[in-house]
């Protein structure tokens, strides 16, 4: 056994496991454009598919790898099969006994015709689990397929197509083949939106111009985080090089206490300098001068007694004289700042 | 399927485009705050650093009287220095007026905290001086 071989070998086992885990969780209903309505389960969810009437099918050769390789040419395999509409693309590689074969199941169909039924018939996105296609859910069945009183579905070169059940002879209920046989991986997506006011191309382009301008600002928001990050670093570098205490409390009241004391020291020697300042004349001179907690003491010598009372002027214009005596010429004076 | 209308897409971008907007915004406010903060912080940290220089510096104020006491014109007299707790008092006898006037001048203009200053003349030409500055 080659590896190659063991490969696909695991593949399918997943891949069964996968189909046997949903098919014990989803109901599988068959929707054709006559099913009128469905009834559900409170909260129940459901795998659809859809009959060959919602649909485009071809069994294609591509000389393609990968399925968005294929994608790209689907258009101009169904151009001129198509009604005027806009349509969905999807392709399959098909699987055949021996694993993957070159040939693909490409579809067409529109979302509008889908999403229409799927209202009618009152189904919400919520209720869906997956969508599929009568195609990839029924190739494997050789069988005529009745799904209903009046049609069946048969193969017609690997293409289901649907016939009127007297046409028919031996046929196998849908319902049936759906309880034995697991849902594949072809699921479906619908576009439940294309009536929408804006077109979609409109949509794209709001949506990444609102992309590149939510980026444009989210970086200058990551850029402007940053910076008062540095901000705050800036912030703790000042308190730490100037020594300053961590609360503004505490700054406020060193602040304070300094500006004080700046104030009363400027306050002092201004005060000094205007008492030593008086107008003497010549003759006269400062005989003592002391300075103690705001306070002064000063001896004058004067030229004469009466001149005391100019000085005492002089000085009443920035300190307050707390007592004054003039003795032998010498003037003595308390002052207060 | 595509089970998200994609008006809603649009929607939720577009809010997210205004929560950034407005982050953005009050983030710029923020900066500018900060911004000028950090700014008067660092004007307030200098001239609280100058005053503390100034004021609460012991040893700086012991230099400075010492290097007003090596002044040359005063370096010649015989000065007294009391060194207490937090304060330190210089007495100077019978320097001249010019001797007088530099002392004085130093110390009014220099940044030390006076506690107290006295002068007395002894004779007429001879100042006995006594100041007392704060540490």
């Amino acid at each position: 056994m080659n590896f190659k071989y063991k490969l696909n070998i695991q593949e399918r086992i997943e891949e069964i496991r996968e189909r046997l885990k949903r098919q014990a969780e989803y109901k599988t209903i068959y929707v054709d454009k006559k099913t009128k309505s469905i009834a559900l389960g409170k909260n129940e969810r459901v795998d659809i598919v859809f009959s060959p009437a919602f649909y485009w099918v071809q069994d294609v050769k591509l000389p393609v790898k990968y399925e968005f390789q294929a994608k790209s040419l689907l258009p101009s395999l169904f151009d001129g099969i198509l009604n005027k509409g806009n349509y969905s693309y999807k392709a399959y590689k098909k699987v055949s006994d021996f694993g993957k074969s070159d040939n693909w199941l490409v579809y067409a169909y529109d979302d509008t015709i889908i999403s229409k039924k799927l209202d009618n018939l009152k189904i919400n996105d919520s209720t869906i689990h997956s969508i599929y296609f009568a195609q990839s859910e029924l190739d494997s069945v050789n069988a005529a397929i009745k799904i209903d009183e009046n049609s069946a579905l048969v193969k017609h070169e690997n293409i289901l197509i649907t016939m009127p059940l007297s046409l028919t002879s031996e046929t196998k209920d849908i319902n049936e083949i759906f309880k034995l046989n697991k849902r594949s991986i072809q699921t479906i997506n619908i576009n439940r939106y294309t009536n929408l006011p804006i077109s979609e191309k409109s949509i794209n382009v709001i949506a990444v111009t609102l992309i590149a301008f939510i980026g444009l600002f989210l970086t200058e928001y990551m850029i402007n985080k940053n910076s008062l990050k540095e901000l705050y670093t800036q912030r703790a570098k000042i308190a730490q090089t100037y020594k300053l205490p961590k609360t503004s409390f505490e700054l406020n009241s060193m602040k304070k206490g300094l500006k004080k004391i700046a104030s009363s020291q400027e306050e002092l020697r201004a005060k000094t300098e205007f008492i030593l300042n008086a107008p003497l004349e010549k003759g006269e001179y400062l005989l003592s001068l002391e300075l103690k907690n705001s306070k002064f003491n000063v001896e004058v010598n004067l030229a004469e007694p009466k001149r005391a009372e100019e000085i005492k002027k002089y000085w009443q214009k920035e300190v307050s004289i707390k007592s004054m005596k003039v003795k032998d010429n010498t003037l003595s004076a308390k002052i207060t700042i | 399927m595509n089970k998200i209308n994609p008006l809603y897409i649009i929607a939720l971008l577009l809010f997210l485009l205004l929560l950034l907007v407005y982050k953005n915004s009050s983030m710029q406010t923020k900066l500018q705050t900060v911004e000028i903060n950090n700014k008067n912080s660092l004007k307030e940290a200098k001239e609280i650093a100058s005053l503390k220089r100034a004021f609460k510096s012991e040893n700086r104020n012991k230099t400075a009287l010492n290097s007003i006491l090596n002044h040359p014109q005063l370096k010649k007299y015989n000065s007294q220095k009391e060194v207490s707790n937090s304060r330190m008092s210089i007495t100077l006898e019978n320097i001249d007026k010019k001797a007088f006037d530099t002392l004085s001048s130093k110390i009014f203009n220099s940044t030390l905290k006076i506690d107290s200053f006295m002068f007395e003349r002894v004779s007429e030409n001879n100042i006995t001086v006594k100041a007392e500055v704060l540490l």
